[in-house]
């Protein structure tokens, strides 16, 4: 296990599993923004 | 209050408030910052990964993430700083609400001591001369003097009374002459001085229709680049070009509209202070902004175009008498007399011979509902008085040959005339008028550079009108008016187009205060007029209208020209991360750093640090606004652009590449 979680972070750039947790956040804030930007006035 | 924007003080409180508004349950109130945060966490759990496990790039994360946090402080920083002020306001009005006993009257005459947070709306207390008002209230019985200072700053008592526009009355204020039964018009916690505090502490604080509008293009923009960010790496992969996350999330905090984002708040909230500090509440940030806006202003002749006394003018002889022999007799009959008119008429005198020297009088003569004449009884018998015409006309020994054209000229011109008589000879008549205050002129011409519209409007008869109104400079007068034509002349504006400020005291001013844009009400008019406007004068100075919309203006112009400059710095910045993004993949894009960048990782740092500590270098110009002076909107965007824009296109190139150079002489670059 810990060797795995060395491997992924040893090159933190290029790992696809951060990547995807980047775009998961992503998706999150499109999300928020989206939201705002329907009730303005709730923020 | 200390006044300064960085007093010790107040740096320090927003320092700690700062901190506390990191709290993402606030930051989620400001899209952009939100957005630059939760990044910020992300990249602060991939660079405690990268530490943790020995990454190469566990420097420049760490760089990274501590500057995303820094960019969101810096906003919550501004804001914090922002509202402080208000705060030290709001501490010095908290003092002046105190708790004191009241004397309440019972419908049946029997008076009992209570608190005064006991009082309900339609108690009726009885205030004696010393007593602290104890809630806001209208004078039904009495007059008396009441010292204002604890809420105007103004130390000149005022005068309170029972019937016409001076009835109410504010609690905490103090009564200093004679005895007042007042209406408690406020329940507790509603007061005046409570709805100030709220006010300037910005507790309820609302985004203004200009900011909602900014937030969502704000929020747009930044919900664009977001999408764009997240799919760079798999639409890139396509054509073999991919980044690292940390760049993506540095330029996601680099291209999104942070300077403008983290400020917004601070400059909205300092131009309501700006206001306060003019002894002005806003009821909103909308009324600040809507004075931005304004188009037209309503202004009253009397009090705010003209000075409101009315002064002696000239000394007009009568039969064989000379100006000189009118002008002595005139100073004869005011040497004793303290009105503004009185003395108006000394000053007049003695400009014209300048040797006249103060006679022994042995006897004054007050001016009196009654005799409606005033004077002085000399030392050496001669009897000297000065009055209306209609008494002085039965006073006087005979009537001279024209003199009731004398007096019929005067008045047509909406002046007032004065008899002067000695030993109850008429000797000539003094011509008071209304005149306009200095400076007043030079401020109209200046609303109208501003592309503003002036009407002035009065009561007075045309003639007087068109001469006052041509003396000033107004666009436009409205002569002959009642209080209540007021919300006439507001509404045909309005059906131009137009966005109108108006100011107010009495109670039938208040339906035209409520349907103006902006309405600007005075401290010592009735409470009716107070509810109705959006604005309140502490110091009952009407010409401050003209002051409102000028902050109105500069808060307007401080936000466009801080939305130029944030927007237009992210054109540097592609220029400074593209190529950094797609140096290993696409080297011919290397031309575009026409700045010469020493690597991609520096290159990406230096556009970040200089995204970060411009919103703290910032911060001055939000809470000061732009520099400001009544121009037209077309010169005023001209400079604007010129300054903020070019200002902004350039700047962000020479900091980027300082930054660069320091942070490579440092060695502080992965």
């Amino acid at each position: 296990m810990h060797m795995l979680a060395s491997q992924i972070f040893m090159d933190v750039s290029s790992t696809t599993l951060i990547y995807v947790a980047f775009v998961i956040l992503g998706i999150i804030l499109v999300g928020y923004l989206t939201y705002v930007l329907i009730y303005p006035e709730r923020f | 209050m200390n006044k300064g924007v960085y007093s010790r003080r107040i740096l320090i409180e927003a320092f700690a408030d700062s901190i506390k508004k990191l709290n993402p349950r606030h930051v989620m109130g400001n899209p952009v910052m939100f957005v630059v945060e939760v990044t910020f966490f992300f990249a602060l759990i991939l660079s405690i990964g990268a530490w943790i496990f020995g990454s190469s790039v566990a420097v420049f994360d760490s760089e990274i993430s501590i500057l995303l946090l820094l960019t969101v402080w810096f906003s919550t920083f501004a804001e914090a700083l922002s509202e402080g002020r208000g705060r030290a306001q709001a501490e010095s009005l908290r003092k002046t609400r105190k708790e004191v006993r009241a004397q309440k009257i019972a419908d049946d005459g029997t008076i009992t001591e209570v608190d005064s947070s006991e009082l309900v709306k339609g108690d009726k207390v009885l205030v004696r001369a010393g007593d602290t008002i104890p809630n806001d209230g209208d004078v039904i019985k009495g007059s008396g003097s009441v010292d204002e200072s604890a809420i105007t700053g103004e130390s000149a008592p005022v005068i309170r009374e029972s019937g016409g526009d001076f009835t109410s009355v504010t609690g905490g204020t103090t009564l200093l002459s004679d005895e007042l039964l007042i209406e408690i018009t406020a329940n507790p916690g509603e007061s005046f001085l409570d709805r100030m505090i709220t006010l300037v502490e910005g507790a309820t604080r609302q985004k203004t229709p200009n900011e909602l509008a900014l937030t969502t293009v704000l929020a747009g923009f930044t919900w664009i680049l977001t999408v764009i960010i997240i799919t760079f790496n798999t639409l890139g992969s396509f054509l073999g070009v991919t980044s690292d996350i940390t760049v993506l999330y540095g330029l996601l905090a680099c291209l999104a509209p942070t300077t403008i984002g983290g400020l917004l708040p601070a400059i909205g909230i300092a131009g309501m202070d700006r206001v306060t500090q003019f002894n002005v509440i806003a009821t909103s940030g909308r009324a600040v902004e809507a004075a931005g806006d304004v188009t037209t202003i309503i202004l009253d002749k009397t009090g705010t175009i003209t000075i409101g006394n009315r002064l002696a003018q000239e000394f007009i002889p009568l039969g064989d008498k000379t100006e000189a022999d009118v002008t002595r007799a005139s100073f004869l009959s005011s040497v004793s007399d303290e009105t503004p008119e009185g003395r108006s008429i000394v000053a007049l005198a003695q400009k014209l011979i300048p040797d006249l020297t103060r006679p022994d009088v042995k006897n004054v003569i007050d001016f009196s509902a009654s005799t409606k004449m005033s004077g002085v009884d000399l030392a050496d018998g001669r009897e000297v008085r000065k009055g209306a015409f209609d008494v002085m006309s039965d006073y006087v020994r005979y009537v001279p040959q024209g003199f009731k054209e004398i007096i019929d000229g005067i008045a047509q011109r909406g002046a007032t005339p004065l008899v002067v008589s000695v030993d109850r000879e008429p000797i000539g008549v003094i011509h008071l008028k209304d005149t306009v205050k200095p400076g007043m002129r030079e401020r109209l011409q200046e609303l109208r550079e501003m592309g503003i519209k002036t009407i002035m409007v009065t009561g007075d008869n045309r003639l007087t009108a068109a001469t006052i109104a041509a003396e000033a400079g107004v666009d436009d007068y409205v002569a002959e008016s009642k209080p209540e034509d007021k919300i006439k002349i507001v509404e045909a504006e309005q059906k131009q187009g137009k966005i109108v400020a108006m100011t107010g005291d009495g109670t039938n001013d208040a339906p035209a205060l409520a349907q103006a844009d902006v309405g600007l009400a005075m401290n010592s008019g009735t409470q009716a007029a107070k509810e109705a406007a959006n604005m309140i004068d502490l110091d009952s100075d009407p010409t401050k209208l003209i002051d409102v919309v000028g902050i109105g203006k500069q808060l307007l112009m401080t936000r466009g020209s801080i939305t130029t400059f944030s927007v237009v710095t992210d054109f540097a910045k592609y220029f400074t991360i593209l190529p950094a993004i797609f140096a290993a993949t696409l080297p011919a894009i290397s031309k575009l750093d026409f700045i010469n960048l020493q690597s991609p990782h520096s290159a990406i740092l230096a556009a970040v640090i200089f995204n970060t500590f411009v919103i703290l270098a910032l911060i001055p110009l939000a809470m000061r606004g732009v520099k400001y002076k009544p121009k037209d909107a077309t010169s005023t965007l001209i400079r604007n652009v010129a300054v903020y824009g070019v200002g902004g296109l350039l700047t962000p190139f020479i900091a980027i590449k300082a930054i660069d150079l320091l942070i490579n002489y440092l060695h502080i670059v992965a």
